[in-house]
């Protein structure tokens, strides 16, 4: 009996330490949440975003740095000349737009040829940035700012080598194809580069969910809340992700991720690197783990900055197969850049990035979901045998629901003070809604998702998985 | 109180304080959404009788004084106003807000407003012209706030009344402005307006290579022939982003003299300078340095390679020539490709 007795003792002593550990990392995530939420508050108050274009104009037009605007497409046929088109109408002093047709399978090729009247064109070039073979060259004369490349399938990455190969302007912007900009956008995100031509790499601008808006010649040109439940719980989401997180992170130098959908960088900072990095679906976020530990290891002063103004638009998933695969994809790709560079995690050598960025992504990519699906499988499973007080661990659970509540209330509240893009008290109140309701369920059904992109890591799965959109055209 | 109970208690706290701060957040919006569109009816009131003015309507003064009380309001429509309008008309409307007192008003603004409003204001300030303001726009070179003296410089700069090039360089000096885009845009259109002071200032000995660099740009821009010597002497610095500034700061001034210098650049040890330099051949057309430029294109960078293969198209026959004869020569296969594209791009 007595070993019986022991052993039961053991068994509440293992299912507290469980609970324990699920609670500590969830309030440890809310923590640093917290911390984000500050940080960012203070970046956004010391320097409030600009609301007028012309303005941004006066203030930085004369020395605007010319931009290479870097659109990768495959098999796009059906809604390029419409993209290409917006691209061309930016408004900034000195931009040309490289498409690169990367082996698509469809007439994306043909099309351009035949809206922009474009013929072959000869241009010299340097293979600096590992590339599939270059096939051809395009142009028009009545079209200066555009130059379409046609090569050999390789992915995003390696259209993105190629366009910067054929790129000759001092910063180069990369984005997808199907990412609607907003017309001032380079404009905006060029500030750093401008400001502190001397230090700055690399800039990231915030993402946002087009779902809901009104879009109008590849522009968003009223912006409004998804009416797809899924979609809205994004926009919280994307929130808390750039206007929150990435601009706190950029505020203490330890981002470490811009995201593929828009980004400028100095091209020979690329290039000293090794340009974009073949074999990973995360490639937005090893460029710029790559260009940290480049800095790091030279000693040489630099800056990885982020604007907060929204400057780009992207299609969300709305249905839960197809979320599912974008979130297990993502969280492959941070997870291969992150082993990829493990000698980077919590190493003072690389400064804030080791100890913040990675310290970052260990807590809350790489254990936290793994934790957290413990626990709630666990958990339950130990009430069940009676094992755990239960009326604190509801309390505890209020206590982690009542934080992650007041972070996607914050990150709203962050949006409306210092950009009010939503554009009424309705709007809001409907997205405040969600900021409550997703964590409910939502961000417990991310981390499943992402224990899957875990699963898809190990087990060394490559692609993309199928990404299917609904397209722009079918926005209200 | 027991643990428990202290744990919902914080628990239901932060949920209170989430839902309270989400309820300020709605009214907020509402009061803020009111007074948005005051200031845009405010705003087209200004605009409107600024027109009005410009239309010869009396009365106009006495429609935009009660504005004066809000200069943060009139700094924007005068904004948005002053890109519609240009010359005689643009100066009768600015001179009316000016006899309202604007300018000390704005000057007001500019020492206490919002961080915002202080900018705005500044820009404003520039936009209404003439001497009184150009002063004002000096004491407000002296303000805390780092974009407001760089605006004020600039609205100074954009009224053709820039800062001496001694100056600029000493608001770096002193850690007033940061040497940007923005200030070394600045800095050409001081030199332009003083050369010979861009001259002086480039002896100083506080200059680091970066502030060199700013000075010897400005200069390569500023159209004067008197630059030529100092340019040429910087061609020889031993900081390579020196040389490479005054490598294309005799490009741009295209100056047969500037010959021996660049024809120095093109065998630097630098990669920069020999690009910069093949670049600045290019520019002056300096046709007796093509055989060297030709040397070039299978230079181990492939940036030289491209500015040389440039450089000989620009400098016409004799450039070209160089250019057949390598796209002609197997024996060098890299020069050769280089060649090659440069006559492709040329047509």
């Amino acid at each position: 009996m007595p070993d019986l007795q022991f052993l039961a003792l053991g068994a509440v002593r293992f299912a507290e330490t469980i609970a324990w550990a699920v609670i500590a990392t969830g309030l440890a995530q809310n923590a640093l949440y917290l911390y984000q939420l500050i940080l960012a508050a203070r970046a956004l108050s010391q320097a409030p975003p600009v609301n007028q274009a012309a303005l941004l104009w006066r203030r930085y037009a004369e020395a605007a740095p010319p931009i290479t605007l870097m659109a990768p497409a495959y098999n796009e046929a059906l809604t390029i000349v419409e993209s290409v088109r917006s691209l061309l109408a930016l408004q900034y002093p000195h931009f040309e737009v490289v498409v690169v047709n990367d082996g698509s399978k469809d007439e994306t090729l043909q099309v351009l040829i035949d809206a922009f009247e474009l013929h072959p064109v000869e241009r010299h070039y340097d293979l600096a940035a590992a590339c599939q073979p270059i096939r051809g060259l395009y142009a028009a004369a009545n079209q200066p700012r555009l130059l379409v490349v046609d090569k050999e399938n390789g992915g995003k990455a390696d259209a993105l080598n190629a366009a910067i190969n054929l790129s000759r302007s001092p910063i180069v912007c990369s984005m997808d194809a199907d990412s609607l900009l907003e017309v001032d956008a380079l404009l905006r995100a060029v500030a750093p580069f401008v400001e502190d031509p001397e230090r700055t790499v690399a800039v990231g601008g915030t993402i946002r969910i087009a779902n809901g808006c009104k879009i109008s010649f590849g522009r968003v040109v009223e912006v409004g809340v998804p009416k797809n439940m899924l979609a809205r719980l994004q926009t919280i989401e994307y929130l808390r992700a750039f206007l929150m997180a990435r601009l706190a992170w950029s505020r203490i130098s330890a981002l470490t991720i811009i995201s593929g959908a828009f980004g400028l960088f100095r091209r020979q900072a690329v290039l000293d690197v090794g340009g974009y990095s073949h074999g990973t679906v995360g490639e937005d976020m090893e460029l710029v783990v790559k260009l940290h530990k480049h800095y790091r290891r030279l000693r040489k002063p630099y800056r990885i900055a982020f604007t907060p103004e929204p400057v780009c638009w992207t299609e969300a998933p709305e249905t839960m197969a197809v979320l599912s695969r974008q979130r297990a994809r993502w969280h492959r790709g941070a997870l291969e850049t992150f082993f990829r560079h493990r000698d980077m995690i919590l190493n003072p050598r690389y400064g804030r990035i080791g100890v913040v960025g990675f310290g970052h992504i260990l807590v809350v990519d790489v254990l936290g979901p793994i934790i957290e699906i413990f626990g709630y499988v666990l958990i339950p499973a130990f009430w069940l045998l009676g094992v755990l007080d239960i009326e604190y661990l509801w309390a505890l659970l209020a206590v982690t629901f009542g934080f992650g509540i007041v972070i996607s209330v914050g990150a709203l509240a962050l949006e409306e003070t210092e950009l009010r893009r939503f554009p009424d008290a309705r709007s809001l109140a409907v997205l405040m809604g969600a900021a409550i309701l997703e964590n409910f369920g939502y961000r417990q059904i991310n981390n499943f998702w992402r224990l899957r992109g875990t699963w898809q890591f190990l087990t060394g799965a490559q692609g993309w998985g199928k990404m299917t959109r609904k397209g722009f055209s079918s926005q209200p | 109180m027991s643990t428990l109970t202290l744990i919902w208690v914080v628990a239901l706290v932060l949920i209170g304080a989430a839902l309270a701060w989400m309820t300020a957040l709605i009214v907020a919006r509402f009061v803020k959404e009111a007074r948005a569109s005051d200031r845009a009816a405010d705003r087209k009131v200004i605009i409107q009788s600024l027109s009005g003015l410009l239309r010869g309507q009396p009365d106009v003064a006495a429609t935009l004084s009660p504005f004066v009380q809000r200069p943060e309001v009139l700094a924007e429509a005068i904004l948005d106003f002053q890109g519609l309008i240009r010359g005689a008309d643009q100066e009768r409307a600015m001179s009316a807000l000016k006899a309202l007192g604007l300018v000390e008003a704005l000057e007001q603004r500019i020492a206490h407003g919002s961080r915002d409003e202080r900018l705005t204001s500044v820009e404003a300030l520039a936009a209404l012209g003439g001497e009184e303001v150009r002063a004002a726009l000096r004491r407000a070179i002296r303000s805390k706030d780092p974009n407001v003296r760089m605006a004020a410089i600039k609205g100074l700069a954009d009224a053709g009344s820039p800062p001496t090039p001694s100056r600029l360089l000493d608001y770096v000096g002193t850690g007033e402005l940061t040497p940007s885009r923005v200030y070394a845009e600045m800095m050409r259109q001081a030199v332009a307006a003083a050369p010979a002071d861009g001259l002086l200032a480039l002896q100083r000995q506080d200059l680091d290579p970066l502030m060199r660099g700013i000075v010897l740009d400005a200069l390569g821009r500023s159209g004067s022939y008197e630059a030529v010597p100092a340019l040429a002497a910087a061609a020889a610095d031993p900081d390579p982003n020196v040389r490479t500034a005054a490598v294309r700061g005799l490009g741009r001034l295209q100056h047969p003299a500037a010959a021996p210098p660049l024809a120095a650049a093109l065998s630097d040890p630098a990669w920069t300078v020999r690009s910069a330099g093949a670049e600045a051949v290019g520019a002056a057309g300096l046709a007796r340095l093509a055989p060297q430029v030709a040397a070039l294109l299978d230079d181990p960078e492939w940036w030289v390679r491209f500015r040389a293969g440039d450089a000989l198209r620009r400098l016409g026959r004799p450039g070209l020539n160089h250019l057949e004869t390598v796209a002609a020569d197997d024996t060098r296969p890299v020069a050769q490709r280089a060649a090659e594209r440069a006559l492709a791009e040329g047509g």
